[in-house]
């Protein structure tokens, strides 16, 4: 057959498109012919071969002809014996590619056969209404029905529903075209670790892998937060000054932490910027269809072009990703384009989100006032004159006039309002097996619950893909645009301490510039006048990438696989400050009003080349991966400030009176190269090995140690594939114990940590010329961070209910590289250098049961928990000399609102270090402390401080419920804390450190010592000048939970929406953050209060 | 066959990965960059020295600031120094800048020991003649020049105790040092001084040298060569670590070396010409544009670079000159030269009046009176008449015509010393540690005597 169209071709000059494959299961023909049409020849080619043709142009199109088989078994049972059916058939995925290794097997035989690099099997001897069933690695198993049919056999999908997925041409030889659907379920998952997908029945790593329906189900908006209530050691820090800001990103770690993030004091400049998580010790790597990519990307990331995301958190799953691995790693797929014809989805998700204020308290304004009475603030002053003494009353009268007069501001209201969100995503996608596209648009538009701040993003992305024969390529190029605006409306907490007895609006209904004189210290600025000025806070952040990927099957079972990933980033940050505001009250004109400029570009491209091989021989199943990654990040920066602006509507920098200061910019780029392997061993489905290593060299590091190697090595034993096991307990569905051991490195520091650099004094030459100083000192020595992980679990499952995973884990860190406060006496002020170690270790727990399966009836529940314990084995000179430092600091600050870090062997990096108090003393209202020695003192000392607690949990984790009936479901999250502490610094700020002038906490009044014989917490109403320092007093317990979301969903059935021509519509309502039960009573939010969020969801399908 | 290939690819690539992953920053210069060549370390030199004249070390501070408010030269009204009349150093803007001198001192003794390591690293060839000779030297001289001043400004004077004052870096260190006892500080000062001298001996001393010496030693026109002939008046060279070592070695009590380096210097002679550092000739004063630094007699200074901005010769008024002066009044050179007529300000920074070469841009560290001054401390003990003789000498050079007559103990000696000094180094901060070495009392603005005793070391609060 082959000839007969290399013949056409030579001949004719018609090419052959289409699968040429289905030549290959064509018969043999003998066709002699002159001078007659291609048509006329084709037909007579192709007559009982099933094949269809269509001309377009000078190329012919082939496909099968399409035979419908009849559902449903034959009505009457075959009597006479007819020779056993040949099978054949190619299986592909559903977006077209070919699939190797899939194993085809007779149904209650050990006879089967697994398809070749072109995704073909054949099976010979399949008896009359015998079963197939084709498994692979991340697919559905699918089960084929073979049986009688006329001159020979035909096949059907045992699911009719599945009936759609096969192609068949009925015959002697069975001929089958087959589309896998990709797993959902938790049993025959695959582990997308970003290089190669492994079976995680085989797998001897802890990973967890959340597929988008799960994902959706949680939030449709937050990507990141959601994967908490699915692995809990994975966590999201909160930020309680930024609360819910949607441009803050807070920082993420899993398992740990087992970097020094916050080696600074409040007065240093701090080493992580908050927006961009850039340094940040803890962060894990990210990967994007096979790439790193900064965790902004991921925060931006719509969720409903999310396929599966895998959280790898050993040093099995990890190891792979060498010094990028100690963080844990987080792979993310994006959903591709599949064939078939062109089907359009699209997804609207909007939200509400409205301020939580549940943790303020605040004074209203006759309360305030009384407050300020009793604290003596309209009292006459010792030795002042009486002039003066009138004035205080005439104040106090003053007030009291507003108060009486019904003034009552509500402060907190001003600032606020609720967001309107909306989200549209549409995928277009199509094309032929050969040829795929697929199209989508995003375009979200997020407000904060502060006016005025806001993140909108826009992308698109098209991509492309094409195989033919043993090659497959597919390019992937996206845009994407993102415009943010912080509120202009500044703090939140400049309002938190407003009087409510002052007005902010004069009598003409105009924002008053400054507020009442009532003699108060500081600025009398009205925060709001600023606010409605043309002030603006803005950024604007392009990207632009593009994936190529490029597979080769060299051979049955091995693939060589190339990936080529550029990323172009860009953004611009732009903050302008009105001349009008308060700040520049006292400048001269020329110096009213600023403008910044920050541009910030990243350049990065990462290269990859992989050898993959599978094969099965017997019993024994080998995965191998073979490969080298090169990557590349050059990230610039600059900046410039001006000054002088005539109004808030000339902002641009044109009109600026001239330069605030010198114009900075900043470089860095950083290379890596690694070579890696990876090798997984299964002996029969019981016995499983791994092993994986890489040999990495980054420029961050010391030029004396520039590669070093990272490996792992795991074990594990299927217990339930025993035969005597299966046999003697069949209700145990699952039994695995596995245990791992690796090394891995990280490596998120600049790459000034390895040199020294000089920086030019251009501004001021010396007699000789000009000069250069020495600003960063080099450590050529400095070694990689590694990371010695041990792991170990038990996954359980019975009567296919209860499903339960265990996993221990043992990580220690070594070389720990920190970023050292100097003592100036050393000419420098920080320095890289190995300092320590750490050991972070832990367990998890995951359960599920399954309380109620019927077919239209579906409940389970879940729960996770984790605990990590944290602890320094070492630390090193430097942080001891910090620890020095904080005790000086102490005593050089009068007022410290919050307790510093101090770091000590033996001791937890989130230990809470103040002095240990004994409470208020009933006799006197002061409070009594504990020294070191067990004495008991008056006196606070910074260098008595103990440990008084800890903020990291002992345990965290989730638990929610999963509910269906018919297409209608439920889905409720909710994390929770256990053990931890927290430093309540409302009670410090607001109530015993409350500054009279402006509005406190109510417990100022409630909770306070006022005579002798009261027992309370607070300290004596009348001790103002006392300042409270960091006590054990204020020390509390931060046990909650958050109703982090509950979901309710419809899919519309489809007989209703048919007639509109849409395939599949789901409308979803999901809350997030409703609500949260906790044992401490603080402000949350001070810088940006929290939100609740209602969104809600339609995804349709055309 | 393909698998081979492969290989050889990654064996490629391999070998050339070192190289690879070797980034040098774009926005500094990594060191291994700039000290590949000599003329690295001299820009690296320059750095140093470009520190030096900085606000927070010689170039306001620790001369015509902070340490002469702290002698009670001046006057203060309304300045920035105003806390500092009650000696209060831990007011909000005081222990900032006594921060700062700390901090900048360190980080100048870094960058020497910086440049001393990598120097150590060069093969024989890398320098030319006299230049790795010549560079040690200069280095270890700025900073023995740095550490005496830390321990002069941060640690008691060795009259009062010997006690345990500031760290001591003999090389670039991340790691804290611990303290060393200001006995021992002074003496590994004076050791790298005397290696200097050593080193910087063979150059600075040829015929040739002293020549440029005494003829163009500020001058800048001329070799621009970084190691050329010229400018050594702005460099740490022979004399000047002579000079220093004179100075440290008066304040550590051994005055058998600080008499023979005073001496050495005083009586250094130019084969065929005379004495290589001399006092600036009255014929040179008594023109109309005269010299307002008397800059002839300068063995060191360094590179004035914005003295004009944070010099305001109005705010920092002389309080007592004629009680100081006394019957020199209208002869002293010093009164006519440094102040203006009446008397009330310092004219030794006024940079109005245009002059031959840049020496209005020179911020004088150590000149020729002071060793006439160690000298004559140190001589008389053993001989009160040479010593009053050096003395006289001084006066007379300075135009003073009443000569001083015998002193009946060292004590009054040493207030005649003092009062010459207060003429002299109005402005240069050196009165502080006169008094401080000595533990005397300051004679205030108001004609009254302060005493410091424990203020006299500066707190630093972080160190």
């Amino acid at each position: 057959m082959k000839k007969v169209f290399q013949a056409i071709e030579q001949q004719t000059g018609y090419v052959i498109s289409g699968d040429r494959n289905i030549l290959l299961a064509s018969k043999p023909v003998s066709v002699s012919a002159e001078n007659i049409p291609v048509e006329q020849f084709l037909d007579l080619v192709f007559k009982d071969q099933g094949i269809a043709y269509r001309i377009r142009g000078k190329n012919i199109f082939l496909s099968r002809k399409q035979v419908v088989p009849d559902a449903g078994p034959p009505d009457d049972p075959v009597i006479v014996e007819a020779p056993p059916a040949i099978v054949t058939g190619t299986v592909r995925s559903k977006s077209g590619e070919l699939l190797m290794g899939v194993s085809v097997r007779i149904k209650g035989t050990q006879i089967g056969t697994t398809t070749n690099a072109q995704g073909f099997f054949r099976l010979s001897n399949v008896e009359n209404n015998a079963i197939l069933q084709i498994t692979s690695i991340g697919y559905e198993m699918f089960e084929l029905g073979i049986r009688e049919a006329g001159i020979g056999y035909t096949a059907y999908a045992v699911k009719k529903e599945l009936q759609d997925n096969i192609k068949v041409v009925a015959g002697p030889v069975v001929e089958i075209e087959l589309v896998l659907e990709t797993s959902s379920s938790q049993m025959n998952q695959v582990i997308v670790n970003g290089y190669s997908n492994i079976n995680k029945n085989n797998f001897t790593g802890s990973a967890i892998t959340v597929t988008r329906e799960q994902l959706l189900k949680v939030s449709p908006s937050n990507v990141l937060r959601s994967l908490q209530i699915f692995d809990p050691s994975f966590k999201v820090q909160d930020n309680n000054s930024l609360g819910s800001d949607p441009n803050n990103i807070n920082p993420i770690y899993i398992r740990g932490r087992s970097g020094i993030g916050d080696v600074t004091l409040p007065d240093d400049e701090a080493a992580l910027s908050p927006t961009q998580l850039r340094n940040d010790p803890n962060l894990p790597t990210f990967i994007l269809d096979g790439y790193e990519v900064p965790a902004q990307r991921i925060f931006d990331l719509d969720p409903t072009r999310i396929e599966s995301i895998t959280i790898l958190k050993d040093a099995a799953s990890t190891a792979i990703y060498g010094s990028r691995a100690a963080n844990g790693v987080v792979v993310i797929e994006t959903v591709k384009p599949v064939s078939g014809r062109l089907r359009v989805n699209y997804s609207l998700n909007g939200s509400v989100s409205a301020p939580d204020l549940s943790g303020y308290h605040l004074l209203n304004a006759r309360e305030k006032l009384e407050l300020e009475r009793i604290a003596g603030v309209f009292e006459p002053r010792q030795g002042e004159l009486v002039s003066e003494s009138l004035k205080r009353e005439q104040r106090y009268y003053g007030k009291l006039a507003e108060v009486n007069r019904g003034v009552e501001t509500d402060w907190l209201a001003q600032p606020l309002r609720t967001g309107w969100n909306q989200r549209h995503n549409i995928l277009v996608e199509g094309g032929s097996k050969e040829f795929i596209f697929g199209a989508d648009i995003n375009i979200a538009r997020t407000q904060g619950v502060m006016k005025g701040s806001e993140r909108n993003n826009n992308s698109i992305g098209f991509s492309i893909s094409y195989r033919k024969n043993n090659l497959m390529f597919r390019n992937y190029i996206q845009w994407n645009n993102i415009r943010s605006q912080e509120s202009p409306f500044g703090s939140f907490s400049t309002y938190a301490e407003q009087n409510p007895y002052e007005t902010f609006l004069d009598e003409d209904g105009n924002y008053k510039f400054e507020l009442g004189d009532w003699g108060h210290p500081g600025d009398r600025g009205n925060p709001l006048y600023d606010a409605h000025l043309k002030s603006y806070n803005r950024t604007t952040h392009n990207d632009f990438s593009n994936n190529f990927n490029l597979r080769w099957t060299i051979a049955d079972g091995l693939r060589l696989d190339t990936r080529v990933a550029i990323m172009l980033q860009k953004s611009q940050q732009q903050v302008f400050k009105d001349p009008a505001s308060y700040q520049f009250k006292n400048e001269e004109y020329d110096k009213k009003g600023t403008k910044s400029i920050l541009d910030d570009e990243l350049r990065s491209w990462d290269f990859n080349a992989l050898l993959l091989y599978g094969k099965s021989f017997g019993k024994h199943f080998l995965n191998m991966t073979l490969g080298a990654n090169a990557a590349q990040k050059d990230m610039s920066r600059s900046g410039f400030a001006v000054r002088g602006f005539l109004t808030g509507n000339t902002d641009d920098v044109n009109f600026a009176a001239d330069i605030l200061d010198k114009p900075t910019g900043d470089n860095e780029k950083n290379r890596l190269l690694g070579f890696l392997a990876s090798a997984n061993y299964t002996f029969d489905n019981i016995y499983l090995l791994d092993f994986s290593g890489r040999y990495d060299g980054a420029s961050q590091f010391g030029s004396n140690v520039r590669f070093a190697p990272f490996w792992s090595f795991g074990v594990g034993i299927n217990i339930h594939n025993y035969p005597s096991i299966q046999r003697k307990y069949p209700w145990l569905t699952n039994l695995k114990v596995r245990s791992n051991y690796g090394q891995v490195g990280k490596a998120g520091f600049s790459q000034s940590v390895s040199k020294s650099t000089y920086r030019y004094n251009f501004e001021s030459w010396y007699a000789f010329g000009i000069g250069a100083s020495l600003v960063s000192l080099a450590n050529p020595d400095l070694e990689w961070e590694k990371t010695k992980m041990f792991d170990a679990g038990v996954d359980i499952t019975v009567f296919n209910k209860l499903s339960l995973t265990v996993n221990y884990y043992n990580k220690k860190t070594i070389d720990l590289i920190g970023d050292i406060t100097l003592p100036a006496s050393t000419g420098f002020k920080s320095y890289k250098s190995n300092l320590g170690e750490i050991l972070n270790e832990g367990f998890e727990f995951n359960a599920r049961y399954q309380i109620i399966t019927t077919r239209n009836f579906n409940l389970n529940v879940y729960a996770t928990a984790a605990h990590n314990s944290n602890k320094f084995l070492k630390i090193g000179d430097a942080l001891k000399e910090y620890n020095k430092r904080v005790d000086q600091y102490y005593k050089d600050h009068r007022v410290v609102n919050r307790p510093l870090n101090k770091y000590f062997e033996g001791a937890s990096q989130t230990s809470i270090y103040a002095m240990k108090s004994l409470g208020i003393n009933p006799a006197d209202g002061r409070e009594i402390y504990l020294d070191r020695d067990g004495n008991v003192t008056y006196k606070w000392d910074q260098t008595q401080h103990v440990v008084v607690g800890d903020t990291e949990p002992d345990l965290r984790g989730a638990f929610g419920f999963n509910f269906s009936y018919k297409s209608f479901y439920i889905f409720a999250g909710f994390l929770y804390e256990y053990g931890g502490d927290m430093y309540n610094s409302t009670l410090v700020q607001k109530v015993e450190n409350a500054n009279v002038y402006k509005n406190v906490d109510r417990r100022v009044f409630d909770d306070r010592w006022q005579k002798p014989g009261d027992i309370t917490h607070l300290k004596d109403i009348r001790l103002w000048n006392e300042i409270t320092q960091v006590t054990s007093r204020f020390v509390q317990r931060n046990n909650y939970i958050d109703f982090n979301s509950i979901t309710i969903g419809y899919d519309l059935p489809k007989r209703l929406i048919s007639r509109w021509n849409i395939e599949t519509c789901r409308v979803q309502l999901t809350s997030s953050d409703l609500g949260r039960i906790s044992t401490i009573d603080t402000e949350r939010g001070t810088d940006y209060p929290y939100a609740r969020t209602v969104n809600f969801t339609v995804n349709l399908s055309f | 066959m393909r698998l081979a290939m492969l290989a050889v690819v990654m064996m490629l690539f391999s070998s050339c990965a070192k190289d690879w992953l070797e980034i040098e920053p774009k926005s500094e210069v990594s060191a291994d960059v700039l000290l590949r060549t000599p003329e690295g370390f001299s820009i690296a030199l320059n750095g140093i020295y470009t520190n030096l004249s900085g606000t927070s070390l010689y170039g306001e501070y620790l001369t015509h600031g902070l340490v002469d408010v702290l002698a009670r030269c001046y006057d203060l009204k309304n300045t920035l120094y105003d806390q500092l009349k009650t000696y209060d150093y831990a007011s909000a803007g005081m222990d900032q800048r006594i921060n700062s001198i700390w901090a900048q001192a360190y980080t100048t003794i870094a960058n020497c020991n910086a440049l001393l390591q990598e120097m150590d690293k060069k093969g024989p060839d890398f320098f030319r003649d006299y230049e790795r000779a010549r560079l040690e030297g200069e280095l270890l001289t700025i900073r023995a020049l740095l550490y005496f001043d830390l321990v002069r400004l941060f640690a008691p004077a060795p009259v009062v105790q010997d006690a345990a004052a500031i760290p001591y870096y003999p090389r670039l260190s991340n790691v804290p040092m611990p303290e060393k006892r200001t006995s021992e500080l002074l003496q590994l000062i004076i050791t790298d001084l005397e290696r200097s001298k050593q080193l910087q001996k063979d150059f600075d001393t040829r015929r040739e040298a002293k020549m440029d010496f005494s003829r163009y030693r500020f001058r800048f026109a001329g070799d621009q060569r970084f190691f050329g002939y010229g400018k050594r008046g702005f460099r740490m060279g022979y004399y000047a670590t002579t000079a220093l070592l004179a100075r440290v070695a008066l304040y550590a009590g051994n005055n058998q070396l600080a008499y023979e380096n005073a001496m050495e210097i005083i009586n250094d002679e130019t084969p065929d010409i005379g004495p290589t550092i001399s006092f600036t000739p009255a014929t040179l004063i008594d023109v109309n544009e005269y010299d307002r630094l008397l800059s002839e007699d300068l063995i060191f200074c360094l590179y004035r670079l914005e003295f004009e901005k944070s010099f305001n010769k109005v705010t920092f008024l002389m309080p007592n000159t004629s009680q100081i002066f006394g019957a020199d009044l209208n002869s002293d050179y010093r009164k006519k030269c440094y102040l203006t007529p009446d008397g009330r300000q310092l004219l030794k920074y006024d940079v109005e009046q245009e002059r031959e070469g840049d020496i209005s841009s020179a911020i004088p560290m150590i000149r020729l009176s002071e060793l006439y001054h160690i000298a004559a401390e140190t001589l008389f003990d053993t001989d009160p008449d040479g010593a009053l003789a050096l003395l006289n000498t001084l006066r007379t050079k300075r135009g003073c015509t009443i000569p001083l007559p015998s002193m009946p103990d060292k004590q009054a000696f040493l207030d005649a010393l003092i009062n010459d000094a207060r003429r002299e180094f109005v402005g240069e901060g050196q009165l502080f540690y006169l008094y401080k070495r000595l533990n005397k009392t300051i004679l205030d603005e108001t004609g009254g005597n302060q005493t410091l005793t424990d203020k006299f070391v500066l707190p630093v609060t972080e160190r």
